[in-house]
This record gives C-alpha cells, structure tokens and sequence, in this order.
C-alpha cells in the first residue's frame, strides 16, 4: 500500500475533500449566522439536492443540476430576505417544501438501481473524484477571496445591515454575491456530506464560532477551524471504528456547537435578554 | 440667517406624496434647501418626517413628484449618492451578540467613500478615532456595538455620520428612546461640538423640548403636509405649538420662554 505521510494514498482525497467543504461551508456560514438566514440556508441546500436528483433523472452530472437548482432557489428567495418581505418565512417555505416535492418526485422518476440517488441523501467522502476536490478547492479560493476583498463591505452588511444601506456600500450587490457562493457552495459539497447533512456542516461551525466572539474577524477563523477540525475528525473516527463518515462530520460538529455553547461569554447575555 | 440668499440649492422637493397602500404619509411636499443651512422638522408622531428623511436617502419610494439631490435623483439603488448623505437613523433594537466593536461601527462612515474593496486607510481610522474622541466614545471602542446604552450608541451613530464627511446630514429624532440625562448629553453634543452650519442639515424631532438653538429654519409637519416654514422667531410661538400638536402632545419648554414670549 503506498503512503504519503504515513497516511494510505486512498485516504488523501477525502481528506482534502473535508479540508475544502470544511473551509467553505464555514465561511458561508458566517454569513447565514450573522444575518440569521437559517431557512433560507436549508432551503437552498435541499434545492441543489433536488438538482442533483433531477440530474440523476436525466442523465446529467449530479453536480450540475444542484447547482442550477440552489442559483434558482436564490434567485427567488434572495429578493425576498433582501427586501424584507412582510413574512419571508412563509415564502421561503413554500420554496423549501416545494424542492422537497420535487425531490421524491425525481427520486420516483429515476430508472432502475436508485444506489446513486441515495449516495446523496448522505454523501460519500470516499469516493470524491478529483475533479471534484479541484472544484471543493475552487469554490474556498473563492470565497476566500470574496472576504478578503470585501472584508469591510461584508462585516457591515453582516452586522449592520441598515448602516451599510445607509453610507453608501452596494449592499444588495454584497448580498447578492453572497447569497450565490451560498448556493455554489451548498451545490459543491453535497458529494461530500448529501443532501441531508449539508446543513448542519453550513450552520454548526459558524453558530459555534459566533457564540464565542464578538470580532467578526476571529469568527471567521474559528469557524474555518471548526469546520476543518469536524471534517478531519469525521474522516478519522469514521475509518477508526468503521463509521459512516457523514454522519460522523455531522456529530463532531454538534458537539463542538454543545461545547461552544456552554463556554459562551453571550450566554449571560441571551439570558438577561430572555428574562 | 447665518446661510447666503444666493447660495445654491443642494435638496429639492417638487410635489412629492408617499403612500402606504392607502395611507398618506407625505401629502405635496414642495421643499428646497440651500447649501449650509440648517433646518429642524417639527411635528408630532406620524406626521412623516422619518418618511422625508427616507426619502432623501432614496430608501422610500415616492408616487408622485421629484427629488433631486446636489443634482441627482435619489433610489435604493443610487448608493454613490449616499455616500454624500450622513444619515442618523431613528435608533433600533440590535441582537446585542453582533461581532462588531464600536470602532468598526464608527468606521462604517468610511466605508462606503473608501470605495468598494479598498480597505481603510491610517488616515481614515485617524478621523474614526479623533471622532470617537470628539463624541466621547473613545473609552468604549472595542466593546461590542450591542452592548451599549442608548445614548452610547446614538454618540456613535452620531460619530459615524461625521465620518462620512458628507455634505448632507440628517438626524432623525437623535434623542428619541434615551434616557433623560443622555439626551441632555447629545443635545449639548450636537449644539457646541459639531458644527451643524457647516453641513446641509435637517434636523427631525417631535419633541419641542428637544430643539437645538440656533437653527435657520423652521418647517412644521402636520398629516403629511408642510404646515408652517419659516424662522424660529416667526413659528416658535406658543399659540402656534399649541396648534400644530392639537393640544395633545404638547408640552411647553421653558427653553424658548414661552411665558415670556406670549404678551
Ligand atoms: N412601512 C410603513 N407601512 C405603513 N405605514 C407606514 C410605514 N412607515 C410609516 N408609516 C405611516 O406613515 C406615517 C408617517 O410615518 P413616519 O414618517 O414614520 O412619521 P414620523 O417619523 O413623523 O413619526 C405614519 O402614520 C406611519 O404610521
Ligand atoms: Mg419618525
């Protein structure tokens, strides 16, 4: 068996595969944190897998339909946060539910063995293709340049919606920008965590990084480190003891939320709040 | 009148109305403003000044009429115009877990001029931290903006807008929701501090207690419409309060000497 570090050669591509998710599943969930988009994260998620589905169903790349169908979904659920509709949920619910029709519809439509189909309602780390991992590296270059570039647009659009209206920053077109990484990101990583997993990989770095920092810019560190760490781990636990690897990511990164959660310094806060 | 007759106009009103669905919030305004001058819109809740406001900063739609801004129209989508307006939002509730300091919310002001993708200058944070100095924030500049008492985060409101350096300031109700001593605090900030000649600044409140002196120009809203224009010695009269606010509402200041003023 070949190994490079001490680490056998078909464990390398899950391993870059997680580096990549990790980092930009975290970034993008920065922003879904921040603005409090949850609903729009998972509808967006479980539209780019109904696209792959629907890929499946016609004989595409699954990677293509996704994408396509989370740049959908953005497109009409974007202008409704944007906007501040009356009750966006509702809207963005009849989104979601719709994608999730279409989902079993699809799934119903496939012909013959639906083995692949079901690969994406968990992923599989193990078998990502190179081209795959080019394009998991692809997308985190990319959003790591989108927020280094636009650090300062994106930390007030983030935080301070209103203000970056209000001196000037093209807020929508941040917004925007932002809302399509999502739906790339989301389309790009199903391989590696499915459809049903994606979310909590956006959500649970970044909410555990939001809960224990008020500078945006240590946020964003700890949430790539956490998303990294919960990939890395999954992977090791997983072909430790012989588990199925997306779940494994999964839990690691609940548990890292749990611990993040209990050391908060905001938790005072939510609390006083709450009362 | 501190402002030249001749100067020219930088806000211009043209029979403006803005509807909420079947709602009159702003009824054929006609106003314009002169470079340099310093105006307060009086009137009491719901009359429409936030809706006038928001309308300069291109954030409300108007159904009927003009605006033109140092020339431009105003939209949601002409940002490169608000950069040149400072506006000071009515204070709102923020989630008080935002990772933003203080002094990343001040530099906000910069952030828009600095222009798009350019990071901040040693200059610009210079102005930032001068201004904190000037507000008196300077002692909580890496606290989180969630953190601060009401008055706190109107000084750094206040703070952001001067950063701007825009030659356009609006305040909307800058000592509405605060506490009592606060207000006082950025009534006197805003009055011997900042040099509110040396903007175009249109100064909101319903509050008559809460008028800063030396203004060049009084309008009045009343339901939407503009009630009264003129100056200070003409529109700040007891009998005239007493109208605009229909008694209700209204309570006299002995800032003005009204007892004084009425014989
Ligand atoms: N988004 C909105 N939808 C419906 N009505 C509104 C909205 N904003 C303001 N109004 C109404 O328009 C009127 C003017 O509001 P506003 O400009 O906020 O007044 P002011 O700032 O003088 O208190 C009020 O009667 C208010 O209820
Ligand atoms: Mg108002």
């Amino acid at each position: 068996m070949h190994e490079i570090l001490g680490i056998p050669e078909y464990l390398w591509r899950p391993i870059l595969a997680g580096f990549f998710s990790g980092i930009a599943c975290s970034i993008v969930g920065v922003f879904i944190v921040t603005m409090h988009l949850s609903f729009l994260g998972i509808c967006i998620a479980h539209s780019a897998f109904t696209g792959a589905l629907f890929s499946l169903w016609i004989g595409w790349n699954p990677l293509a339909g996704a994408i396509l169908f989370s740049l959908i979904a953005s497109a009409i659920v974007g202008p409704l946060a944007d906007r501040g509709e009356l009750s966006p949920d509702t809207s963005t619910g009849i989104v979601f539910s719709t994608m999730l029709g279409l989902a079993f519809l699809f799934l119903g439509l496939i012909p013959g063995s639906k083995a692949s189909a079901l690969s994406l309602f968990w992923g599989n780390i193990l078998t990502v293709s190179r081209t795959d991992i080019i394009i998991l590296a692809g997308i985190a270059t990319l959003l790591i340049i989108l927020f280094t570039v636009f650090y300062k647009e994106i930390h007030i659009v983030l935080c301070h919606r209103q203000v970056a209206i209000y001196v000037g920053i093209p807020s929508a077109l941040i917004f925007y920008l932002l809302i399509i990484a999502t739906g790339l990101t989301i389309a790009v990583s199903l391989q590696t965590v499915g459809g049903l997993l994606i979310y909590s990989l956006l959500l649970n770095p970044s909410a555990s990084a939001y809960q224990l920092t008020y500078r945006f810019k240590y946020m964003l560190i700890l949430s790539i480190l956490f998303g990294i760490i919960s990939c890395w781990g999954g992977i090791a636990i997983s072909y430790k003891f012989n588990l199925p690897t997306g779940a494994t990511i999964i839990l690691i990164s609940s548990f890292i939320f749990i611990l993040s959660a209990i050391l908060s310094p905001k938790k005072q806060i939510k609390r006083v709040k709450n009362v | 009148m501190t402002i030249e007759e001749n100067s020219k106009y930088v806000i211009e009103l043209q029979n403006i109305s803005v509807y909420y669905n079947s709602h009159t919030a702003l009824d054929n305004v006609t106003l314009s403003f002169r470079q340099g001058e310093f105006a307060v819109i009086l009137g009491p809740n719901g009359s429409g000044k936030t809706t006038l406001l928001k309308v300069l900063s291109g954030l409300c739609k108007i159904q009927k009429g003009s605006v033109k801004i140092l020339g431009q129209t105003p939209s949601y989508y002409n940002f490169l115009l608000r950069r040149k307006i400072a506006h000071v939002a009515q204070i709102e509730s923020i989630d008080p877990r935002l990772p933003i300091t203080v002094r990343e919310s001040v530099a906000a002001g910069r952030a828009g001029i600095c222009g798009l993708g350019r990071p901040l200058t040693r200059v610009d944070w210079q102005l930032v931290d001068s201004l904190m100095e000037r507000v008196g924030i300077s002692h909580l500049a890496n606290k989180p903006i969630g953190h601060l008492s009401g008055g706190e985060r109107q000084k750094t409101a206040i703070a952001r807008a001067l950063a701007q350096q825009a030659p356009i300031l609006l305040l909307d109700e800058p000592t509405a929701s605060i506490d009592p001593i606060a207000q006082k605090d950025i009534l006197d900030l805003l009055e011997h501090k900042i040099d509110l000649h040396s903007f175009t600044t249109l100064y909101v409140t319903h509050e008559i207690a809460m008028m800063p002196n030396r203004c060049d120009r009084i309008i009045m809203l009343q339901k939407g419409k503009v009630w009264a224009d003129g100056k200070p010695e003409e529109l700040l009269l007891e009998e005239k309060l007493e109208e605009l606010y229909g008694g209700n509402g209204f309570c006299c200041s002995s800032r003005f000497g009204f007892h004084h003023s009425h014989h």
